[in-house]
């Protein structure tokens, strides 16, 4: 077969298919190694990812979940619910005059 | 190596690349002598190898098998022929039917060809033909392939592709018969 090509007058540079073929592997089978590395590396930086999302809303909502429990108990509209007491005018400047006493009075020194 | 048993390594993902080195030596020559005779500059020819090559390698999983590996091969190299010839002359597609105007000017533009008596009057006489008239009468004369297998190859169809190349034969011979003279 090569005969003919030298009927055509076509050549090809020295080592040329030798080169060829390395520069063919070097842009595929290389180059996929190369992008297998890259997704490895993107899937670990994901899970990492993933994993601080889960434990940033694991965080919120736990604490979400305790501020839910801790309601004030000495709220006026609370601890009517709790005591069956209708809810007030009075009872409210009642409860909140309390508030203001005990946050305003200081212990001297 | 029978095609069966490489595809078999080549389609391991465990041997897939070991396959391909072993794809790249059976066929690197065979594909650039057949792209060469298309796009006829050595430049071309081989940035035409590399995207064939590439294209075997990302779509050897969906290989169905339902032709002969060698002939998705070189169906591949000659598609990818196609699109060059097409972004040379920046024509979405080439026209098969036309003679390549510039043929002789990649041929002579080219530091890897060598002219000699014979090739020249060759060159000339393909010059003269039409796109796929060269092409079959290059896969044929000088690639060896089937005539089934170049209207795998081409899409053409086979009888098309037997009596286009007789005829060009006939052109051939008797035009070099006549510049012996």
């Amino acid at each position: 077969m090569s005969q003919h090509y030298k009927k055509l007058g076509f050549k090809t540079p020295e080592n040329y298919f030798q080169k060829s073929k390395n520069q063919i592997l070097a842009t595929t089978i290389n180059n996929e190694n190369k992008i297998i590395k890259q997704q490895t590396n993107s899937y670990f930086q994901l899970l990492v990812a993933a994993i601080f999302i889960t434990s940033l809303l694991y965080l919120n909502f736990s604490n979400l979940n305790n501020q839910m429990n801790d309601f004030n108990t000495n709220s006026p509209i609370i601890s009517t619910i709790l005591s069956d007491k209708e809810i007030t005018d009075e009872y409210i400047v009642d409860f909140l005059t309390d508030i203001v006493v005990i946050n305003e009075f200081k212990i001297p020194k | 190596m029978k095609e069966g048993a490489l595809l078999k390594i080549l389609k391991n993902p465990a041997s897939k690349n070991e396959g391909f080195r072993l794809l790249v030596d059976l066929y690197q020559e065979k594909i650039y002598w057949m792209i060469r005779k298309m796009v006829l500059s050595h430049d071309s020819t081989n940035d035409v190898l590399q995207e064939t090559y590439i294209r075997i390698f990302k779509g050897i999983e969906k290989f169905q098998e339902k032709s002969k590996l060698s002939t998705w091969i070189y169906r591949i190299a000659y598609n990818e022929c196609i699109r060059f010839l097409s972004n040379e002359s920046k024509l979405k597609k080439v026209e098969l039917d036309s003679n390549d105007d510039n043929y002789s000017r990649k041929l002579y533009a080219d530091v890897y060809f060598d002219a000699e008596n014979l090739s020249l009057k060759f060159h000339q006489i393909l010059s003269e033909l039409t796109l796929r008239q060269r092409n079959i009468f290059n896969m044929k004369y000088f690639d060896e392939l089937k005539f089934t297998e170049i209207s795998k190859i081409t899409g053409i169809n086979i009888n098309t592709i037997k009596s286009t190349y007789y005829l060009v034969e006939k052109r051939i011979k008797k035009e070099i018969n006549e510049s012996a003279l």
